[in-house]
């Protein structure tokens, strides 16, 4: 059967490109996709400290492989981290041995200071060389046409607050909500190339991480009059099915909103209640989630089991279609282990059987 | 007017993130009341009350809101400085208290808002911005001589260095200080903060506020 953008396999041998696709396109696969996110244990996995992995290409390329052929999950990632895509406006990184990289300091002072510059080429930025050279990597590999390759970038109401703050960027939405629009207006066209690069690459899908859009940071006013119209712009332009991540941002309270943005997926907070969200959905929208990434460390096994199926239960529950991928809300921090990690696709595998 | 219809219209309008009018009425109003009856009975109480709960006790309104309202009452507090700053003479300034964003920690939106509630209720704010060092927590409020210390953090591995804080307390052997911290892992985990060795944690200013009147 045909979905928007491939022909689904639905077959008994179905790879985990042909679940993801079937789940997205709201037929039911064999199983539950799972998605533990996690970008550090490819360090770990290639007994390299986290400063190197983010280094080279080829590092984050053997490292998703080599994690996905351990444990079998349903996705690989080119992803190398969140504020590289300040990098080609004029930021520094600064890279830390037990946590995700930061900004070095914030590039601008004022919104004007957008405004008056011409956006960057992402073409011919020297920042995305190395994730470039990863998808290529991807594509060339035995994983292209089996696993889905996923490109993650960060969403447009996001990536002001790399140049901003937040707390900037938001007084901006106070005092001058004019000029928050022209900024996020200067940069979709930016987000849009980088996200068609990636696809054009290679990439299956794209991951667009912005945490401003939940409720947790906006109030539900300002979807409607900002997020729907910037979003329909983007999910109009960019050529693959787009997964909004929150960022472990609440969502429940805009299910609605989301459908109406045109994207085919979401993340949930652990805070959201699945069971509500799927109502919300009305198999509209794809949920993903919601293990709590930061308890998640501290669980049992036992608890790991209990969790995997609560939240299996609560998002296969009453349904004419799948749309469910099991996932952590976030990113797992760095003192998650790779045998916790396996726990919870062993158990996503067991209960997420249709 | 009374001092209650003008709390009434100023929390309205902040609530509506009516930026220019709530500033209007502050500005309006500062001849019709004292400054410090302003401050407490007007902008105190509208950022103590803006925020609210749900049963779980997650907070329902959005970052964006408290910001708001933060932004409004910091603007409405510098029309009043210079009333203030006659009348203060006559009143006592509430303790000391250190804030700040703990080493690798960029993340500000929570300490920002927690600053303007801090100075609106009376309190004396050090504020050493983001990415501070365990130590320079512990140094300046030895210096300053501060018995509280509010550290907050919104990345994970961030919030691990709070611990930190209480080591460097600990070399120093100052019992007498304490720590407060808050950020969006500890509403993830509510167990976390008892690992980084903290006397409290919460993200409820009202909480925040009932600790330090109390302890």
């Amino acid at each position: 059967m045909g979905s928007k953008y491939r022909t689904i396999n639905n077959s008994e041998d179905m790879t985990a490109l042909d679940r993801v696709f079937a789940t997205i396109s709201g037929e039911i696969p064999d199983r539950v996709p799972v998605f533990p996110l996690t970008t550090s244990i490819s360090a770990e996995l290639l007994n390299i400290d986290l400063p190197s992995l983010y280094q080279k290409g080829e590092f984050i390329f053997n490292g998703q492989v080599k994690f996905q052929k351990l444990i079998g999950h349903d996705f690989v990632t080119s992803f190398f981290y969140l504020v590289k895509d300040a990098e080609p406006w004029g930021a520094e990184p600064i890279f830390y041995v037990d946590g995700d990289p930061n900004l070095k300091s914030i590039p601008f002072t004022q919104l004007d200071d957008i405004l008056n510059i011409e956006i960057p080429d992402v073409n011919s930025a020297k920042a995305y060389e190395e994730p470039k050279k990863t998808i290529k990597l991807f594509t060339k590999s035995e994983i292209k046409g089996k696993v889905p390759i996923i490109g993650v970038l960060t969403g447009p109401f996001s990536l002001p607050v790399f140049f901003f703050t937040l707390s900037k960027w938001l007084e901006s939405l106070l005092i001058e909500p004019q000029k928050f629009q022209k900024v996020i207006e200067k940069i979709i066209p930016y987000v849009i190339d980088w996200a068609n690069i990636q696809i054009e690459l290679g990439v299956d899908m794209i991951f667009m991480v912005d945490g401003v859009v939940s409720t947790t940071v906006l109030p539900k006013d300002i979807f409607s009059k900002y997020v729907i119209p910037i979003y329909n712009k983007l999910t109009s332009n960019i050529k693959a099915p787009i997964i909004l991540g929150s960022a472990g941002g609440e969502v429940q309270g805009i299910i609605s909103e989301i459908i109406r943005s045109g994207v085919s997926a979401t993340t949930l907070s652990s805070n959201d209640d699945l069971t509500i969200c799927k109502k919300l959905a009305n198999e509209k929208l794809v949920l993903m989630g919601n293990l709590n990434n930061i308890e998640f460390g501290d669980w049992s096994p036992n608890t790991v089991k209990k969790e995997v199926k609560k939240a299996i239960d609560a998002g296969t529950n009453k349904l004419t279609k799948s749309m469910y991928i099991l996932m952590n809300q976030h990113n797992f921090p760095k003192s998650v282990t790779l045998s916790q990690i396996g726990l919870m696709v062993k158990f996503g595998k067991k209960f997420g059987k249709y | 007017m009374e001092i209650d219809e003008l709390y009434q219209k100023f929390f309205n309008l902040t609530k509506m993130r009516e930026y220019k009018s709530s500033l209007e009425i502050i500005n309006n109003n500062v001849n019709n009341f004292s400054a410090q009856e302003i401050l407490v009975k007007v902008i105190a109480q509208t950022l103590n009350n803006i925020q609210t709960f749900d049963e779980k006790g997650y907070q329902n309104v959005s970052a964006f809101q408290v910001l708001a309202a933060a932004k409004i009452a910091s603007d409405a507090i510098k029309i009043l400085e210079p009333f203030l700053k006659k009348e203060i003479k006559n009143s006592i300034q509430k303790k000391k208290i250190i804030i700040g964003n703990i080493f690798q920690d960029y993340h500000g939106l929570g300490k920002e808002i927690l600053k303007v509630v801090l100075q609106a209720n009376g309190y004396q704010v050090i504020d050493l911005g983001l990415n501070v060092p365990a130590s320079k927590f512990v140094e300046t409020a030895i210096k300053e001589g501060a018995h509280w210390i509010l550290v907050s953090a919104m990345m994970y591995n961030s919030a691990l260095g709070i611990k930190n804080i209480r080591n460097e307390l600990k070399k120093r052997i100052r019992k007498d200080i304490k720590v407060m911290c808050g950020g969006a892992p500890f509403n993830y985990n509510s167990k976390l903060y008892k690992k980084l060795k903290v006397d409290y944690m919460t993200n409820n200013i009202n909480e925040i506020l009932s600790i330090l009147e109390k302890k």
